[in-house]
């Protein structure tokens, strides 16, 4: 039987190895096309959208893939300290939640 | 891989050997962002230069890295509770009135001395403002470390609080409620910064802390806010121009994803004050490179006479120092994390051990 621990760490290897291959094949494809995808990428106008929502494509899948590896790897936020929280605020006074009121048509 | 020349602009040839430095260098700096909030583009910018790349393609390449990691590392402090959305806003819209003054006067000054002048004024803004304001966070870390008393709000920033001008705005998760025309000098200064020496970090979280009056824990996070929207606002101002070489941006990116993750992650096993002897630190040890630059730059100006060996042996130090001083505060971070997660699992055990006797002595 598998342990608690083992069922935990199920979903992050499948997760760190689908983010892996998809990370490692946008960066291939896009080093193997560089030379082209240059001459686009540098004529600015609206081919300024095209670095731009690159970084973010790349950001998405590569980041996900490394906190999944940190995840892997057993490096985790701390339990132990407790983090600063917003702490909920008082309702002036004067205002009070407004209330469901029933109304007839007659 | 080829050399690409497009109108003018040379993107430098890509070898393995330049990609692992960029990758390194992008995974130190984030690891440095991820946990003090800003960091690693002082290094980078000048790091790429020495490669070969012109010095716009460089900062706009190091710009266009910067916000999708800043992003992260906001959205995975966010998270942890640390991120003060409405601080970083404000700070934000403020630091961008602030980038568009800090251009007017390097341009003035540009226009006024020349390149050399331009240079010099933005090494003795580097030197004076990380000396002091580092000096204080630096000396701030060492006393908080000293007292071992919980971090506390400066003078200036209680005296502050109480300013009653409207709009009064109340800043929740850093327990703060200020003026919103006092928080604006601070935003102005930071940006004022990032359009002078290009890490505008290095006055906003200390600002944000001894001005504000928020922890160092919040501050370094909300900075991660700040520098996504200014790093995000001018990459779509290089991209128009067309001036991002996107090769070296991905390569500084995988390195930096990794980096500004585990340094996040850092904060949460680390006591407050490290963050500040991490930045005093780091600000002290550039305030040195860029004191050893300066030499250069008089020469150039004529006002000090000395050899292109002095000079260039000067400069040469100058990025080395720059580059230990990312790794120094790379190896505080790694140290105290690791220090950190040994007595948490130290604790952990002990509790573990205490159970099983409690279970013993019950049976």
């Amino acid at each position: 039987m598998s342990q608690p621990s083992e069922i935990k760490r199920k979903p992050v290897v499948s997760k760190t190895i689908f983010y892996g291959v998809l990370s490692l094949a946008m960066y291939g494809l896009f080093f193997n096309y560089s030379s082209v995808l240059m001459v686009y990428f540098t004529k600015g106008l609206y081919y300024a959208a095209l670095p731009i929502l690159t970084v973010f494509a790349f950001s998405f899948v590569h980041a996900a893939f490394a906190s999944n590896v940190w995840s892997l790897l057993g490096v985790e936020p701390s339990h132990k300290q407790p983090q600063p929280r917003p702490a909920a605020q008082p309702r002036p006074a004067g205002t009070t939640k407004p209330q469901p009121r029933v109304y007839i048509n007659t | 891989m080829h050399d690409i020349g497009l109108e003018g602009l040379q993107f430098i040839e890509l070898t393995w050997l330049t990609a692992a430095f960029l990758f390194i260098v992008g995974f130190v700096g984030g690891l440095v962002s991820g946990f003090i909030g800003s960091g690693g583009a002082f290094v980078l910018t000048p790091g790429m230069m020495s490669l070969g790349v012109p010095a716009t393609v460089a900062v706009a390449s190091n710009m266009c890295h910067k916000f999708p990691k800043a992003m992260v590392g906001a959205y995975k402090r966010w998270r942890y509770g640390q991120v003060d959305l409405k601080l970083g806003l404000v700070m934000a819209a403020s630091a961008t009135l602030g980038v568009q003054f800090g251009i007017w006067i390097q341009e003035w000054i540009l226009d006024k001395w020349g390149q050399a002048g331009s240079n010099l004024y933005v090494s003795v803004a580097f030197v004076l403002v990380l000396v002091t304001v580092g000096g204080y966070v630096f000396y701030d870390a060492w006393k908080i470390a000293r007292t071992e008393k919980a971090e506390e709000a400066s003078k200036l920033a209680l005296w502050l609080q109480s300013v009653h001008i409207p709009p009064m705005i109340r800043f929740h998760t850093a327990g703060v409620t200020m003026s919103l025309w006092l928080t604006i000098p601070v935003g102005l200064a930071t940006g004022m910064l990032a359009a002078t020496i290009a890490v505008g970090g290095f006055i906003g979280v200390p600002g944000m802390i001894y001005v504000v009056g928020a922890s160092g824990l919040i501050s370094s996070a909300t900075e991660l806010v700040i520098a996504f929207l200014m790093g995000f606002g001018g990459s779509i101002k290089w991209a128009l121009n067309g001036m991002i070489d996107i090769r070296l941006t991905l390569i500084i990116l995988a390195g930096s994803l990794f980096g500004v993750q585990l340094g996040a992650i850092g904060t949460t096993y680390v006591k407050d004050y490290l963050i500040k002897v991490v930045m005093g630190v780091i600000m002290l040890m550039v305030a040195v490179s860029r004191g050893m630059a300066i030499p250069k730059y008089l020469a150039e100006l004529q006002l000090i006479s000395a050899s292109d060996t002095t000079t260039g042996f000067l400069m040469k130090c100058s990025f080395v120092v720059m580059c230990l001083a990312l790794m120094v505060g790379a190896v505080i971070i790694l140290g105290a994390m690791w220090k950190a997660k040994r007595e948490e699992r130290r604790a952990e055990s002990l509790v573990q051990e205490q159970e099983l006797q409690h279970v013993e002595h019950a049976v």
